[in-house]
C-alpha cells in the first residue's frame, strides 16, 4: 500500500509548521525522513494521523484519502502510528497491549494478525504475561510496533524507533524493519540517527522549516553526502 | 470467562452472591436490614466504579443518576399508580436517557472540567428538585409505603430484591470489565489518546460507560426508593455523590469486588461510630486516613497487586 502526500499545511493553531510537503512512499519501501529538530519530522506525522488540528493538502494511503478523517477513523485506512517513546498501556501485558491492536478490528483475521506480530518480535512471546510497563526500553518498542502490526496496519510511521536504545537493540529493530519491507509493509521513518535511517531506508527525504528540501537515495547520498551536512549538520568523510 | 482464571473469576463472583444468599438465613434482624441496604448502595458504587474505576473520568454529580431513578420509580408509583416494577422500570431508564443527554454534553470535557462539569449539573440536579417542591416534596421527601405492594415490607423480599438488583448489576460489570470493550476502557483511563490513535472512538466508549454507569446508579436509586418506601432530596445532594467516590477508593477503585466491600466497610464504620460519637465522621475521616496510608491502592487493589493478580 503506498503513502501519498501532497501539498500537506499543517501546525498547531496559527503556527503553520508544514508548508506544503510532497512525498511519495512506494508500496513495500522504506522512506526515511531526516531534519533538524523542529524542521517538522513529528507533525508531519502527527498532521497524517489528523491530530494537528488544521490541516489541508492531501495525505492518500492506498486509494484511500485521509485528511479530514478523525483520529480514530484513519486506522481502519490500514495506517498505524508508532508514536517516539512508545506510548503503551504500562499497566497492561505484552498480551493485552497486542488485544488492543487486535480489537481495533484492521483487515485479516485477528489470528492471523497476532501471530504475524509475534513471528517479527518472537522475544515477546516469553513476555506475554508481563505488564508492558516493566520491560526493557528495547522490547516496549517491539511491543509498540507489534501492537501496531496488530491492527492489520500495512502502513507504519515510525517516529525515533532507536531512541534511547543501546546498539544491540536498534540493530534488531532495523533488522524486524527490514523483514518488514520484505513482507511488503510500507514504512515512513523519522530519525534522528541518521546512520539507521541510512542502513534501512530506500530513499531519504531531508525536511527544513517544514518543507521537503531533497529526496534521494542512500547511495547518492554516499557519492555526496553535503546534503547531510546542510540539513542534519553531521558531516561524513 | 473461559479457561483457569477465568473460571476462577466466575466462582468468585458467584460465590459472593452464594454467600449473600446464605446470609439473610444467619443473620439477625438488624445486620439483615442492614445488609440490604448495603447491597443496594453497592449496587451504586459497582455503577460508579465503572466511570471512576475502569474509564479514569472522576464524577461529582452521580447523585443526580441515583436521584433520576429514586424519582423515576417514586414520582410514577406516587402520582400514576405504577406497580413497583414498571416504576423500577421507569425509573432506571430516566436515569439511562439522562445519563446519555449528560454524557453526550460533558464528555465534551475532560480531566478536572469533567470533574467541575458533573458537580454543576449535579448541583442543577438537586436545586430543581428543591425548586418544583410542590411535586417533589423537595427536602422533606415523600414515603412510598403505603402505594407498594404489601410484599415489600417484608423484610426477606427486600432482601432478596436488594439481592437480585445487586447481582445482575455486578454480574454485568464484571463480565463488562474483562470484555473487549472492559479493555478499552482500561486503555482509555490508561492513555486515551494512544487508544484513539489504534482507531477506538473513545468519545463514543466513554458515552457508553457512563450510560451504563448512570443507569447502575439509577437502578440503585429506584431500588432505595421501592426497597426503603422514601424519596427524598437528599439522596440528590452533593454528599451522595462523594460517598460512592469514597466507597470505590476505599475497596479498590478499577476491581469489581472493591466498591461493594468499600461500601460494606464505610457502611458499618459509620454505623459503629456514631453510636459512639456524634463527631463520628471525625473517625470516620481518621480511619479513611489510615487506610489510604496503607492501602492506596484501596483494599481489593492492594490484594490483587500482592497476592491475586487474576481478580478483575
Amino acid at each position: 500500500m503506498r503513502l501519498e502526500i501532497s501539498e500537506l499545511r499543517a501546525g498547531y493553531g496559527r503556527i503553520e509548521v508544514l508548508r506544503g510537503i510532497d512525498l511519495r512512499v512506494a508500496s513495500g519501501s522504506v522512506l526515511g525522513l531526516l531534519g533538524r529538530n523542529g524542521a517538522g519530522k513529528t507533525t508531519l506525522l502527527r498532521a497524517i494521523m489528523g491530530l494537528t488540528g488544521t490541516a489541508s493538502g492531501s495525505v492518500r494511503c492506498g486509494d484511500r484519502e485521509i485528511i479530514g478523517l478523525a483520529p480514530h477513523r484513519v486506522p481502519a485506512c490500514g495506517i498505524a502510528y508508532v508514536p517516539q517513546g512508545r506510548r503503551l498501556f504500562p499497566e497492561m501485558s505484552v498480551e493485552e497491549n497486542l488485544r488492543m491492536g487486535l480489537f481495533a478490528g484492521g483487515e485479516g483475521d485477528p489470528a492471523s494478525r497476532r501471530a504475524f506480530a509475534l513471528d517479527r518480535f518472537p522475544a515477546l512471546a516469553a513476555r506475554l504475561r508481563t505488564p508492558a510497563g516493566r520491560l526493557s526500553g528495547g522490547q516496549q518498542q517491539m511491543v509498540a510496533m507489534a501492537r501496531a502490526l496488530a491492527t492489520g496496519a500495512r502502513v507504519l510511521l515510525l517516529d525515533e524507533p532507536s531512541e534511547g536504545l543501546q546498539p544491540s537493540l536498534v540493530d534488531r529493530i532495523l533488522e524486524t524493519i527490514g523483514q518488514l519491507r520484505a513482507d511488503g509493509v510500507t514504512m515512513l521513518l523519522v530519525e534522528q540517527k541518521v546512520e539507521a535511517a541510512l542502513r534501512v531506508a530506500d530513499r531519504i527525504a531531508f525536511i527544513e522549516q517544514g518543507r521537503i528540501r531533497e529526496h534521494l537515495t542512500p547511495e547518492r547520498l554516499a557519492r555526496d553526502p553535503s546534503p547531510l551536512e546542510r540539513y542534519v549538520g553531521v558531516r561524513r568523510a | 470467562m473461559k479457561g483457569g482464571p477465568g473460571a476462577r473469576v466466575l466462582a468468585l463472583h458467584l460465590g459472593l452472591i452464594a454467600a449473600l444468599f446464605a446470609a439473610q438465613f444467619v443473620l439477625g434482624a438488624y445486620h439483615h436490614t442492614n445488609l440490604a441496604r448495603i447491597m443496594v448502595l453497592a449496587t451504586y458504587a459497582v455503577g460508579y466504579n465503572l466511570l471512576l474505576g475502569y474509564t479514569g473520568l472522576m464524577s461529582l454529580g452521580h447523585a443526580m443518576f441515583f436521584a433520576a431513578g429514586m424519582y423515576g420509580a417514586g414520582l410514577s408509583i406516587y402520582y400514576l399508580g405504577f406497580g413497583a416494577i414498571p416504576g423500577f422500570a421507569l425509573g432506571v431508564a430516566c436515569a439511562l436517557g439522562l445519563a446519555l443527554a449528560f454524557g453526550a454534553f460533558a464528555l465534551r470535557t475532560s480531566g478536572v472540567s469533567f470533574l467541575i462539569v458533573t458537580m454543576m449539573f449535579g448541583q442543577a440536579f438537586y436545586l430543581t428538585i428543591l425548586y418544583f417542591n410542590q411535586v417533589t416534596f423537595g427536602d422533606q421527601g415523600f414515603i412510598l409505603s403505603d402505594r407498594l405492594p404489601a410484599a415489600l415490607v417484608d423484610p426477606d423480599v427486600k432482601y432478596n430484591a436488594a439481592l437480585l438488583v445487586f447481582a445482575a448489576c455486578f454480574l454485568a460489570s464484571a463480565f463488562l470489565v474483562r470484555s473487549p470493550f472492559g479493555r478499552i476502557l482500561v486503555a482509555i483511563r490508561e492513555n486515551e489518546a494512544r487508544a484513539r490513535l489504534l482507531g477506538y472512538d473513545t468519545y463514543t466508549c466513554k458515552l457508553v460507560v457512563l450510560t451504563l454507569s448512570g443507569g447502575m446508579s439509577g437502578a440503585a436509586g429506584a431500588a432505595y426508593a421501592l426497597l426503603f418506601s422514601y424519596v427524598g432530596a437528599s439522596f440528590a445532594a452533593i454528599l451522595n455523590s462523594i460517598y460512592p467516590l469514597l466507597w470505590t477508593l476505599l475497596g479498590g477503585a478499577g476491581t469489581t469486588l472493591g466498591p461493594v466491600l468499600g461500601t460494606g466497610l464505610m457502611f458499618y464504620l459509620v454505623d459503629f461510630t456514631s453510636g459512639w460519637t456524634s463527631a463520628y465522621l471525625f473517625v470516620v475521616g481518621g480511619a479513611l486516613l489510615v487506610l489510604v496510608l496503607f492501602f492506596p491502592l484501596g483494599v481489593m487493589g492492594t490484594v490483587r497487586a500482592k497476592l491475586a493478580p487474576w481478580i478483575p
